[in-house]
């Protein structure tokens, strides 16, 4: 049934794996889905990548870089699959996860001849029985979805996952709250900021949040107990802001910015104020007052955090603050001692200090808000803002955050990551290298480029640029006049081509009598476009020209006729490169252009292996100060790079796009 | 009396915090004067994982698209020393996407480089892979010896490394013209491409760079050859 069952590192190295169907699973299966998922950051939040006719599945354990991945037919509809990962997901880092950080530190592991790095196949099959199993159960049972699930919650809740709803989801925080893995960790770095006592206080809090938190319930080591307590304190924080953000709006104060100042001077003050608002709403007002978010005041803002935490702990604890209290889901949590509370804030900001502190889901939602909000205020349409503060969720939760760093920086890092891994061209990008040699084909096929794009983006203004560029490296064109609607597209590019051409003599490249260096194929208008531009081809092929520029028509999206006859040009020409032109002033629209694009191209070129886009042209980039998000929203929805900017209005003001700059813009306040 | 003896703790331990902070930095400011790493780069699939494993273990073991750089501070494997040298090596992604990044990261702190090459695959990623030895080579900050080393020797298909040598130079003399002729870039003082490569007016061959780059065979697979790789790392 499973054709593969595979565990691996972040860094690429093969841990374990079986292969149990008959024909061996190629990696570049697996190697598709790591380029996918965790490199491209694409289908996050599905957790099901299909690749030939196989579906993979995957888990992830940040805190040891580990990758679970089980290969299967895709026809196969598996539910037990998420079982299973999770399942070997949480053996695996109970038992061999300081084998793994052996590894990963570069200790040999010698592994015996033939068999894996670590050794897994015992109780790989214990696990796979068991789930099995319980399978085989739920289907003799005639209510067979109901009782399998809370079979598998009453499984679950004895070892790990506190929520078996969402199952992949949970690998990725369950093995990170029941980790027996930082305790190494913790017992060499935290010693000095946690105290016994506090530690004893923390557990009280735990066993009445075991509740809640079902992971708590399995903290029997006492090194292990010690890092749950970190987790739990943390979960508590966060579910309570969120019930009391939607009550306490009539309180709303003026001073949430003051609280920093609070902080040191009247800390006991500080927490009841703290309970009146709440951090999201203190978040909220926070923007009000300073537009753009700023890094120092967002690092101070975290910092407050910390403390918050720190305060929150006997605001909660005591029940002196009802209206806290109420509300949370910590309402039945015992009276802890005041200090232990601020001991606790204390001891996670050091943490944070001294790299001990282990990252939650709950850590990082307000700043993952607010980095959302960021990214949105900088153009980047707002489910590709989504999607990205994802992926770093995904990226971070269970992770260790290094010494002397913030949440706010760790997302940011992680952020910048993501980002410049966006837009990093996944392909060689050298136009004039394939030009080169295309010349050397003995078709004697010009290299042919189509431009396309919705109205008014700059396609014609582009091409001539780009054909500037060209002609200055000696390469002649053929400008095929393809759009064949708007009223003075020809002249318009008639025009170029004189000037162009002129250019060239007046720069002596070209003498009187030398054919120009750009010719310009045209049929007037209302003609088929298609016909045009393999006319065109063709014609550059018998004056053996270097390269066709097709220029089509701007069009809408949704407008399908035109959207059709885009794709035939494309089909019928079979060009080199196929380019969207579009403007960075584009925002939301951007996701939409590009996918309908790509989605026509493919549905009607009537191929199975249709030409999609293959860059694009981001053009009017000097109008845009730094909200760069379109270039972000249009390589994150079509993968492809940014070949070329348009930054101006001459001929010279072709760039290349820099990956660092663009995200510098993108991260600066 | 609570507040104020919390304002003290926490005002002491800021400052605590302050000073370990600065001691910290200094250490750490001081240590990246010395470059220190070997990378392995290259493009993906190009078996520089494997290598790494090699180096460090002497184990061939499978590997997939890496996504995170893998790196150790270890005796290299086979060095029968009494107190084997210990050695950073990082072996950063090859995959597209990632390698600038990361390349960019760790560029300052490398000692020296071996850009590793499946010599039998070569012809369908020559460009590619040319286009990153362009980039590796005429990194701002990358004035370092270079290792070519041609991979995967164990396979029938793989070519030996003159031949290797002699693609590569053909190769990137074309994409020295083509990098000159290219759009500027947004950004110039962010570009980390600036040095030139080799005489501009003759074809580029790698003996232009002087000593800079030289050429071995080896495979990551059967561990061949790579006392060679081990020999070139502890001279640098």
């Amino acid at each position: 049934m499973l054709e593969l069952v595979t565990i691996f590192t972040r860094g690429g190295v093969v841990l374990w794996s079986r292969q149990s169907g008959a024909v061996a699973v190629s990696p570049t299966v697996i190697n598709a889905l790591i380029s996918s998922a965790f490199i491209e950051k694409r289908a996050v939040s599905d957790k099901q990548f299909v690749h030939d006719h196989f579906a993979l599945k995957w888990a992830i354990v940040n805190e040891l870089d580990l990758v679970f991945v089980v290969v299967h037919q895709k026809a196969l509809q598996l539910n037990y699959v998420d079982e299973l990962l999770s399942s070997m997901a949480t053996s695996f880092v109970n038992t061999n996860g300081d084998d793994v950080r052996a590894f990963a530190a570069g200790l040999p592991l010698f592994k015996p001849s033939g068999k894996h790095v670590v050794d897994f196949d015992a109780r790989f099959d214990t696990i796979w029985e068991g789930v099995m199993q319980r399978y085989e159960e739920s289907l003799r049972i005639p209510k067979a979805m109901k009782s399998f699930e809370e079979s598998k919650k009453a499984q679950k809740s004895g070892i790990a996952s506190p929520e078996p709803k969402s199952p992949s989801a949970s690998i990725v925080t369950s093995p990170t709250t029941s980790q027996p893995v930082s305790p190494t960790a913790a017992s060499s770095g935290n010693s000095a900021f946690a105290p016994d006592s506090d530690t004893a206080d923390r557990l009280k809090k735990l066993g009445i949040q075991s509740r809640s938190a079902g992971s708590a319930s399995k903290s029997k080591p006492s090194p292990s107990a010690s890092t749950e307590s970190k987790a739990p304190p943390k979960k508590k924080k966060a579910t309570a802001w969120d019930p009391i953000s939607g009550g306490m709006m009539t309180n709303a104060h003026s001073g949430p910015l003051d609280f920093s100042s609070d902080k040191p001077g009247t800390a006991a003050a500080a927490a009841p104020d703290m309970s009146t608002y709440t951090a999201g709403l203190e978040r909220d007002s926070l923007k009000g007052d300073l537009p753009d978010i700023e890094y120092t005041p967002r690092e101070q803002d975290d910092d407050a955090n910390e403390e918050e935490t720190a305060d929150e702990a006997p605001v909660t604890s005591p029940g002196k603050a009802p209206i806290l209290a109420t509300p949370s889901l910590n309402g039945a949590a015992a009276p802890v001692a005041k200090k232990a509370g601020f001991g606790s804030g204390l001891l996670s900001f050091f943490q944070g200090l001294s790299g001990n502190k282990v990252l939650t889901a709950e850590d990082l939602a307000a700043t993952l808000e607010k980095t959302k909000e960021h990214l949105i205020n900088k153009n980047v349409a707002a489910d590709i803002s989504e999607k990205l503060c994802d992926s770093v969720r995904t990226n971070l939760v269970g992770k260790t955050m290094p010494s002397f760093t913030t949440i706010t920086s760790t997302v940011t890092k992680s952020l910048e990551e993501a980002v410049t891994s966006i837009l990093s061209p996944n392909r060689r990008v050298d136009i004039l290298r394939d030009v080169l040699a295309k010349r050397q084909d003995p078709s004697g096929r010009p290299f042919t480029i189509v431009f396309c794009g919705v109205n008014g983006v700059g396609k014609s203004t582009n091409l001539a640029k780009i054909c500037y560029w060209l002609v200055q490296n000696d390469i002649s064109i053929l400008i095929a006049a393809c759009d064949t609607f708007r009223a003075g597209a020809v002249e318009q590019l008639r025009v170029h081509t004189r000037c162009l051409n002129d250019l060239q003599r007046s720069n002596g490249k070209l003498g009187p009598n030398d054919p120009d260096s750009v010719m310009l194929y045209e049929k007037g208008y209302g003609k088929d476009a298609a016909a045009i531009a393999f006319d065109a081809v063709n014609y550059g092929r018998d004056q053996r020209r270097d390269v066709v520029l097709v220029d089509t028509a701007g069009r809408m999206q949704d407008n399908e006729p035109l959207m059709r006859s885009l794709a035939k040009l494309v089909k019928t020409n079979e060009p080199d490169l196929v380019l969207f032109v579009g403007e960075a002033l584009v925002g939301n629209e951007a996701v939409d252009q590009l996918k309908r694009f790509n989605q026509s191209l493919a549905d009607f070129s009537e191929s199975t292996n249709p030409h999609l886009i293959d860059g694009i042209v981001l053009t009017k980039f000097d109008t845009i100060d730094d909200k760069v998000g379109a270039a972000i929203s249009m390589t994150y929805t079509s993968g492809q790079p940014i070949v070329f900017v348009g930054t101006g209005q001459t001929y010279r003001d072709l760039k290349k796009l820099n990956v660092k700059s663009v995200v510098q813009a993108l991260l600066s306040n | 009396m609570d507040v104020s003896l919390e304002l003290i703790v926490a005002l002491a331990l800021t400052v605590l915090a302050i000073a370990a902070a600065a001691v910290y930095l200094r250490v750490f400011r001081r240590g990246s004067l010395r470059r220190s790493a070997v990378l392995l780069v290259g493009i993906a699939n190009s078996g520089k994982t494997v290598l790494f494993q090699q180096l460090s273990r002497g184990q061939f073991i499978s590997t997939f698209t890496s996504v995170v750089p893998n790196s150790g501070t270890f005796a290299l494997h086979g060095d029968k020393s009494a107190t084997p040298a210990l050695y950073k090596v990082v072996d950063i992604p090859g995959h597209d996407r990632i390698r600038h990044r990361v390349l960019d990261e760790l560029a300052t702190d490398a000692k020296g480089v071996v850009f590793v090459v499946d010599s039998a695959n070569l012809m369908s990623e020559l460009r590619t892979m040319s286009q990153f030895l362009y980039d590796v080579l005429s990194h701002r900050s990358l004035a370092v010896p270079v290792r070519i080393l041609c991979n995967k020797q164990d396979l029938l298909t793989a070519m030996d490394s003159d031949n290797v040598k002699s693609q590569l130079e053909t190769e990137l003399n074309i994409i020295r013209k083509t990098r000159i002729a290219a759009p500027t870039s947004l950004d110039e003082t962010n570009d980390t491409t600036t040095r030139e490569l080799g005489n501009p007016d003759e074809p580029f061959n790698f003996e232009q760079l002087g000593s800079q780059v030289t050429f071995m065979e080896a495979s990551g697979k059967d561990g061949s050859h790579l006392d060679a790789l081990r020999d070139w790392i502890a001279q640098l």
